[in-house]
């Protein structure tokens, strides 16, 4: 049973077609990364998905329910989306930063109370920012900001988060630190989409892979089965090296693929 | 950087007293030597009256306008601070108070204020709401925050245009005095009907600007995160336009263009509250009501002879505040 699902999307901006029919569902407690290359409409899929953008044709429901009809602040309880980038615009501290995730809980003039206090300790905790939660947001380190942010979305304690490159731009610790976040995440039940560059923490995080290219699906499956080498090279116009590291087989960007592409 | 966390809950409490204490000094200070322990033994019936009349004409729309209308410049910046996230945003910005300062000098120029008093605030709100309509016209419902203020930038330069032109035309040499010195700003020679006509409006205005607190928290990580968390952006956009102008168009049109107070007093009170919009929004009214009641009780201790007119005085401090401001921005940047 799908928790999140998308139907025949269509998106056309300016007579262009950034999706073309795509249809993704995710159930709960799977972790699906979404790939894909620069402008293939990974961010517009998941926009989509989150209900901030209405679709051209197609639609999304939330268990067997049109979003379109679920009230914006009951859709904002449940599912959470990560943006891209980062983005902070006043140097609040961390806490309060993480706190803006209970917004959706709280009543326009209620306060909140002790229960969103642990919500957003626990949310600070598992993404490892709990020391830093006296600190003004913009004072952070790339990487202490992203898990900062990606603690905002836990704080939402959403049943669907979507993420948007949520390891854009972080080192190689961090990048596993935020993987290993969305993993537990998807462990304790939750529908987890994240849009990832990195085919690497594709293959070694994700149980399913979706991959989007020029705003259509062109492979959707268990990791194993949809990283193929064939297609990946077609998709990327990149030369792939297999590689096997512990018993899990990963593929390589290597060098640019055949001329004749 | 941020203030320690007790401060926080001891910054309300501490303007709201300096509010209550600087309103007091407003009814308490001007040429005449009445107290209010004098307008009080009037209205017990105990003296000759003119101290009542005095406290009841004079000081009083004056205490109430300051306070008002600070009240509102102040929390109008702070909203559209707060949905801009840009702390150089300012009523003026928005083309706000340009619209109603040219709303106000027609109902002068077509002499309708001399016929007819109240003619002139009800202009400045025709003023301010036109603006609104432009710029919902030209931005649209769901706009971006740079469309909003380049379309603003619009509304206030046509506006300015248009005032400048009915200046220039104007035919009699005295109401074209007395639109400038109007257009100086100034709290001095205002009646309870000015207090009464502008400040239901003044009112509800604040109340739509109060409502948006949330709403600008969530902005602080962007437009689609806002969203994500259940805010409506054309609805917030709404609420803070809709109660700027409100707000603004009426005040403007009562005292004219006091500027540069919903810049000043949410930058000074924001470090204060850990930059969080929601708690910035109660305090920018009370900082602004404190620093517009405090110019102006500044300017009847000034010197004898014509009194310094409040716009230029909040102008002189607000312009090389601004300027420094800017200068800071660029270098953080940088």
């Amino acid at each position: 049973m799908s928790r999140l699902a998308g139907r025949d999307l269509r998106v056309v901006r300016a007579g262009r077609t950034i999706l073309a029919d795509a249809t993704l569902s995710v159930g709960p407690g799977e972790l699906v990364g979404l790939i894909g290359p620069n402008g293939a409409g990974k961010t517009t899929l998941l926009r989509c998905l989150a209900g901030l953008i209405r679709p051209d044709g197609g639609g999304v429901s939330l268990c067997g329910r049109d979003i379109a009809s679920v009230p914006r602040a009951a859709l904002a309880r449940r599912v959470a989306y990560l943006a891209q980038g980062a983005e902070v615009n006043w140097p609040l501290t961390v806490d309060r930063a993480v706190a803006l995730g209970r917004l959706p809980h709280i009543g326009p003039w209620q306060r909140p109370g002790a229960a969103d206090a642990a919500v957003i300790a626990d949310a600070m905790e598992r993404c490892g920012v709990s020391d830093l939660k006296e600190r003004p947001v913009t004072t952070l380190s790339g990487g202490e900001r992203a898990r900062v942010l990606l603690a905002r979305a836990l704080a939402v304690r959403p049943e669907v988060l979507l993420a948007d490159e949520p390891v854009a731009g972080l080192d190689p610790h961090h990048q596993l630190r935020v993987m290993d976040v969305l993993a537990g995440l998807a462990g304790d039940g939750a529908a987890v989409v994240v849009v990832l560059h990195d085919l690497t923490l594709a293959a070694r995080y994700c149980g399913r892979v979706v991959l989007l290219d020029k705003g259509a699906i062109v492979a959707d499956g268990p990791t194993g089965e949809a990283l193929r080498t064939d297609l990946l090279e077609a998709v990327y116009g990149v030369g792939m090296v297999p590689l096997d590291v512990d018993g899990t087989r990963i593929l390589l960007p290597w060098r640019h693929a055949t001329p004749d592409r | 950087m941020n203030a320690p966390a007790q401060w926080d809950r001891a910054v309300g409490p501490a303007l709201s007293a300096l509010v209550a204490l600087l309103f007091v000094a407003s009814l308490s200070v001007g040429p005449s030597p009445v107290g209010i322990g004098t307008a009080l033994a009037d209205w017990r019936g105990q003296g000759d009256g003119t101290a009542l009349v005095i406290f009841a004409e004079i000081r009083l729309p004056r205490a109430l306008l300051g306070l008002l209308v600070g009240a509102v410049l102040g929390l109008a910046g702070a909203a559209l601070q707060g949905l801009l996230r840009n702390p150089l945003a300012e009523p003026g910005l928005v083309g706000i108070s340009p619209s109603a300062a040219l709303g106000a000098v027609v109902a002068f120029y077509s002499g309708l204020s001399t016929a007819f008093p109240l003619a002139l605030p009800i202009g400045g709100m025709i003023g301010a709401f036109v603006a609104v309509a432009l710029l919902y016209a030209l931005a649209g419902r769901d706009a971006g925050v740079m469309t909003l203020i380049l379309a603003g930038i619009a509304v206030g330069s046509l506006a300015g245009a248009l005032t400048s032109l009915a200046l220039s035309l104007s035919p009699n040499p005295f109401a074209l005095t007395e639109i400038v010195f109007w257009m100086l700003g100034s709290l001095a020679d205002r009646s309870l009907d000015h207090v009464w006509l502008a400040g239901p409006f003044m009112l509800a205005g604040a109340v739509l600007l109060l409502a948006t607190g949330r709403g600008l928290d969530a902005l602080t990580l962007g437009e689609d995160t806002a969203r994500s968390l259940g805010f409506s952006m054309g609805r917030l956009g709404a609420l803070v336009i809709l109660g700027s102008a409100l707000a603004v168009g009426a005040a403007v049109a009562v005292t004219g263009a006091i500027g540069f107070v919903g810049l000043i007093v949410p930058h000074l009170l924001r470090p204060l509250v850990g930059h969080q919009p929601s708690r910035l929004l109660p305090l920018s009214a009370l900082g602004g009501a404190a620093l517009l009641l405090a110019a102006d009780v500044a300017v009847r201790l000034g010197a004898p002879g014509p009194e310094l007119k409040l716009g230029v005085v909040t102008a002189l401090l607000g312009a090389p505040f601004f300027l420094a401001l800017v200068l800071r921005t660029r270098r953080r940047l940088a």
